[in-house]
């Protein structure tokens, strides 16, 4: 650990951070922790899973059937049910509009946007 | 002899390799080769009588044909069993074969469609009816004094550009003008590479701003001068990096900075003549916005959402070998800041905004309808010289003492002794008398070249019934030292409030917006008609409107107007920040000859555009 240390030390901090975000999941990838002897049993519950599944497929399906709403570059997803809506749009009225139909198909339920809005603005003198 | 016809065309037909008729073909070959069996019995029985009748000789040689017709008759039968088999197997490769190229397709369709999925873009159009609002106005109508209370050396109606046909009012068409105007309108391509073993992903994107009205080329005009071009790969948000979940995003390129892209969503004009650029993130008007350009040279680094919460942080690498930032950084094409050198009001330098490093960073948080942001932005050693000195004030005329021996002006004062960098100016004097007369020393580079920061607050509230309210405030600051902030105009405040509401079905929203510029701190005044006992007097105020609808998912038309309203002194356009044509406080005044002054358009403070705008946008 410590030689790692050293020989990194000369790098600059750029390269450093490119290093450290692909190392350090490869690294977990690689070497899962087991579970320590005492630990309980993981439960599953089965039905969390499956409502995140449906959660997805409404909000996806909700889009898909908006005449208006162009999601093509927009994905979803849910964990323990929370949305995660990301992507890139091009205009802040559709992402807007995505959050918001995203929010009243998810309910109580958090909403997490993660979409981008690429602005293709070219500005001069 | 029949039986021998019969089985040469059921052999003819066994070559057939339709499988279907094959089995058929021996189907009827077994029949005829029983049929004929039983006919050879039956002849048995009957050719006991006839062989009564016949001789054994030749009853003998009847049986042996017919022997020898069932032997080959069998060894035919045997032959086209073996071929059915292997036409079988022969069958089967071709349906495994099939199967595999059906898979090969399918998989090749995903990857076709997964590849295609990667492009995005904008096609937007728009025809554009709008005025620049400064006819009348006069060059110079003011009497006045300079710095330190020295009488102004420029007349009142008179001004160094003036010619016999250009006069003292705006020159050229100023009034109202209708164009056509390619708003935003790109094409780009984005996509992941997952890392084996790895949580992480590869990601680029390359993307290019188009021209739909004009060939593609250098964005040069003689308002708007840049060595990029249109159409060119990275002349847009362009970069790789890498992302994980749980880590956030990496990416390095040039790219947009989180001061600007905090407060993207609240700015329902974006791209349009109303877009809230007109004058947040713009400092001293025109139609560069300063914390807006897209960057180059930059590491930006997105980090996850945590329960709502984000932050975003980038930083862009100077590389600039000049103490003042007056050259173009190695690897770019423009000064930092947007545009190319001997843009501004003297030649050939970076002298208009150029700077070396940068960063910038926000701080967002989204909890249901609410948005939450706050964002900084600093841009280190900014060069400004070219912000009014050589630009014909009154102001740095008052700078400028009586004729020396080359006939060039000499310091009027300390303070103009102190600033500007007389020492070139004489230099160049001597060797080119004329140019150097025609205009003035520029600042001395110690003293403009400053750090330049800015930060600002938004706030968004999103309801689910269709309404939107944004808000922003702003300030800019210059840090300046003393003896120069009588022309710093890049240190104010700003406002953005707008309301927005999406109706039918999503079919429709209206929006209204305004934005407000406070007054700077001081004025190079570099206007045509600059009046330097109002200094202050430069805010402005922007309203615009605007109606989007919908034709399907991906298609819309819309509808927008702006008017921004500038005091004596400002010079705020509309269309900044996207647009494509800008409507400025420029007139049509070109270079006749090259000078040291100036080369550019004459800028009249307090016109008043207006304009309106329809369009259709197209995304993909």
């Amino acid at each position: 650990m410590a030689a790692r240390h050293d020989r990194s030390g000369s790098l600059p901090a750029p390269a450093l951070a490119v290093v450290a975000l692909v190392a350090s999941p490869a690294l977990r990838a690689q070497q899962p922790v087991p579970a320590p002897a005492s630990a309980p049993p993981e439960v599953v519950i089965s039905a969390t899973r499956e409502s995140d599944a449906v959660l997805v497929a409404k909000v996806e399906q909700a889009m898909q059937n908006d005449p208006y709403l162009f999601v093509s570059h927009i994905s979803v997803s849910a964990d323990k049910g929370v949305v995660r809506v990301e992507g890139v749009v091009q205009d802040p009225f559709d992402m807007l509009q995505i959050v918001r139909m995203a929010r009243r198909i998810a309910g109580k339920r958090r909403v997490i946007n993660e979409i981008e809005v690429a602005d293709p603005g070219v500005d001069h003198d | 002899m029949l039986g021998s016809q019969t089985s040469l065309r059921v052999a003819d037909r066994g070559f057939i390799t339709h499988k279907g008729d094959r089995m058929c073909c021996t189907k009827v070959l077994r029949s005829l080769v029983a049929t004929f069996a039983t006919a050879l019995v039956l002849l048995g029985y009957s050719a006991t009588g006839v062989a009564q009748q016949s001789t054994p000789e030749s009853v003998q040689d009847r049986m042996r044909d017919l022997q020898q017709q069932i032997d080959q008759l069998n060894q035919q039968l045997k032959q086209m069993r073996e071929d059915q088999a292997k036409t079988q197997q022969q069958a089967s490769a071709a349906v495994q074969q099939v199967t595999a190229t059906q898979k090969k397709v399918e998989a090749s369709d995903k990857t076709m469609s997964d590849f295609m999925k990667g492009f995005f873009g904008t096609f937007d159009m728009s025809i554009d009816e709008t005025t620049k609002g400064m006819d009348g106005m006069l060059a110079y109508p003011y009497t006045c004094t300079g710095a330190g209370g020295t009488a102004c050396s420029i007349a009142p109606g008179t001004s160094p550009k003036m010619t016999p046909n250009w006069g003292p009012s705006p020159y050229g068409r100023v009034g109202w003008m209708a164009m056509m105007s390619s708003n935003g309108s790109n094409v780009g391509y984005r996509g992941t590479h997952k890392i084996d073993g790895t949580t992480v992903d590869f990601i680029y994107q390359v993307s290019t701003a188009l021209n739909l009205s004009a060939a593609p080329g250098l964005q040069d005009t003689w308002t708007k001068q840049s060595n990029t071009v249109m159409g060119a790969v990275g002349l847009g948000d362009t970069y790789i990096g890498f992302k994980e979940r749980g880590f956030g995003t990496l990416k390095f390129g040039t790219m947009y900075m989180p001061y600007k892209t905090s407060t993207d969503r609240l700015n329902p004009f974006s791209g349009g003549l109303g877009d809230y650029s007109v004058i947040m993130g713009n400092t001293g008007g025109d139609n560069r916005v300063e914390f807006g350009t897209r960057a180059d040279h930059v590491v930006v680094y997105d980090s996850p959402n945590w329960q709502g919460f984000s932050f975003d942080a980038a930083y862009q690498f100077g590389q600039n070998p000049d103490p003042y930032n007056n050259i173009v950084s190695l690897g770019g094409t423009d000064c930092y800041g947007g545009n190319l050198p001997g843009s501004g009001n003297l030649p050939l330098n970076c002298d208009d905004g150029g700077y070396n490093w940068g960063y910038s960073v926000d701080f967002k948080l989204e909890m249901g309808g609410l948005y939450l942001t706050a964002a900084y932005e600093l841009h280190s050693g900014v060069n400004r010289s070219s912000d009014g000195v050589g630009a014909n004030s009154p102001i740095y005329g008052a700078l400028l003492g009586p004729a020396g021996a080359n006939g060039c002006p000499t310091p009027a004062n300390a303070l103009s002794a102190q600033i500007l960098d007389w020492t070139d100016y004489e230099a160049l004097c001597a060797e080119f008398p004329n140019s150097a007369i025609a205009g003035t020393p520029e600042y001395n580079p110690a003293y403009d070249t400053a750090d330049e920061f800015a930060y600002k607050f938004g706030v968004q509230y999103t309801f689910e019934f269709g309404l939107t309210i944004d808000y922003i405030f702003e300030e800019l600051h210059r840090n300046l030292p003393a003896v120069l902030e009588f022309q710093n105009e890049r240190q104010r405040s700003g406002d953005w409030l707008a309301i927005e509401y999406v109706f039918n079905s999503g079919a429709d929203r209206l929006a209204a917006g305004w934005a407000h510029a406070g007054a700077s701190v001081g004025d190079p005044g570099g206007q045509h008609n600059f009046n330097p006992n109002g200094i202050g007097d430069n805010q402005a105020n922007m309203y615009t409107l605007g109606w989007w609808h919908k034709l399907d998912k991906q298609l819309s038309w819309y509808l927008q107007a702006a008017d921004t309203a500038n005091d004596g002194n400002a010079h705020y356009d509309i269309g900044a920040g996207g647009h494509g044509i800008k409507t400025d406080c420029h007139d049509a005044t070109h270079p006749q000859f090259i000078d040291y002054s100036s080369a550019g358009p004459t800028t009249w403070g307090g016109c008043h555009e207006l304009g309106i705008s329809t369009g259709v946008n197209f995304k993909f």
